[in-house]
């Protein structure tokens, strides 16, 4: 038989990893993406969270609830808690806020899912009622099994830690305050740090919510 | 010789009036510490925890030690700060890449976020210290109810160096 790569085979697969090449290349050098730079953040290679799964207590939710968005969609992945003052309610009033700006069918493509890092206090009750004021649907992933939480952070590179108990039993947790947008390949597309405001969310959902850039109101 | 009794008097008054203006009691408390646009973020039902924060100016160096608030809105207060916790899992810089590099200033931390209490906040002469999301702020700690946009919440500020003053925080989203 000789060489699998001469001949005809040899051109044909050459002229196909050319053509990808090109279009490589066409995507990147576009206008589009010149002008909408990512402002959350990349990784190389990006985080892939496909093998994840936890409870998702939200209404309609399952026993096991992939970490990964519905086709079609993108999911919008946050490490929090309910009796976090500060952190977490800045950072899902941002996410509301920038999925607003978004034309309407656009919103329906974006998922939302707070894993609770305080499974003791977050009860699904607790967990439904603190999600359902900032989002009209959303997942409540939560499980009391700590290496179960630990595997899904490892995945996301997220950490937490529960502080000292005070005299009326009340805790802080200090926590991973990051955003992590998941397609539906479960791959971490883009990460938006504490701090990051609505208009640069929007700006990147529309990056990747198909259809985003596109619709009108 | 020897003053009259009329103007031994008017003398005493004058001086009693030159002391009282003289003296050192704090004084004007509302010019001492300036507080302004004082805010609380509307809380989820069944939300345990909130957030106050405002801008406050201090004419000359003091402290703010603490923030109370009414039995009715929440069991207690406490001053806090958000702080990265320092403890950068994994995001070492070769694996991680942002496109607005210069304009990374406001653009938050990966790192993990601790809430922790603090003691006092300092507030040097002259300067606004800012209580803001992801920085200082009062934490309200379980609320006897929802704070919906518009509510009004009374605090009670408290000083090293000048008078208490109330505050009132006006509840919205951001």
């Amino acid at each position: 038989m000789g060489k699998p790569f001469a001949g005809p085979a040899r051109f044909a697969s050459i002229a196909v990893a050319v053509l990808g090449l090109i279009s490589a290349l066409a995507a990147c050098g576009s206008d589009e993406n010149k002008a909408d730079a990512l402002s959350g953040f990349t990784r190389t290679p990006a985080l892939n969270v496909a093998g994840i799964s936890l409870p998702d207590v939200s209404p309609g939710g399952g026993s096991k609830s992939m970490l990964r968005a519905d086709r079609g969609k993108v999911l919008l992945v946050y490490f929090g808690y309910t009796y976090c003052p500060d952190v977490c309610p800045t950072t899902l009033s941002d996410v509301a806020s920038g999925i607003r700006q978004l034309p309407r069918p656009a919103r329906d493509r974006v998922e939302v899912g707070m894993v609770t890092v305080d499974p003791e206090r977050d009860t699904a009750k607790v967990l439904n009622r603190y999600l359902g004021h900032f989002f009209d649907s959303w997942r409540a992933y939560r499980t009391t099994d700590g290496a179960e939480l630990g595997r899904a952070e490892k995945a996301f590179r997220a950490s937490h830690e529960v502080g000292p108990k005070r005299p009326d039993g009340n805790y802080d947790v200090t926590h991973t305050a990051v955003t992590y947008l998941v397609d539906p390949g479960g791959v971490v597309r883009v990460e938006w740090p504490f701090g990051t405001q609505p208009d640069a969310i929007a700006s990147d959902l529309k990056r990747f919510v198909p259809g985003a850039r596109d619709e009108q109101n | 010789m020897g003053m009259s009794t009329k103007t031994t008097a008017v003398l005493l008054a004058a001086a009693a009036l030159v002391g009282a203006g003289c003296g050192s009691d704090d004084g004007d408390s509302a010019d001492s510490v300036k507080v302004a646009d004082p805010w609380v973020r509307v809380t989820a039902p069944g939300q345990e925890a909130g957030a106050a924060y405002m801008k406050i100016t201090a004419k000359e160096a003091d402290e703010l030690v603490s923030a109370t608030v009414s039995s009715d809105v929440a069991g207690s207060a406490e001053l806090h700060e958000t702080v990265a916790a320092g403890k950068d899992m994994e995001h070492s810089g070769n694996e991680m890449s942002h496109d607005h590099g210069a304009e990374d200033a406001m653009s938050g931390s990966m790192d993990a976020m601790a809430m922790r209490a603090v003691k006092s906040i300092v507030l040097p002469a002259a300067k606004e210290v800012v209580m803001k999301p992801g920085g200082y702020h009062v934490m309200l700690m379980k609320l006897k109810k929802p704070v919906k946009a518009g509510d009004e919440i009374e605090l009670t500020l408290k000083f090293k160096n000048s008078d208490p003053l109330k505050v009132t925080a006006v509840a919205r989203e951001s």
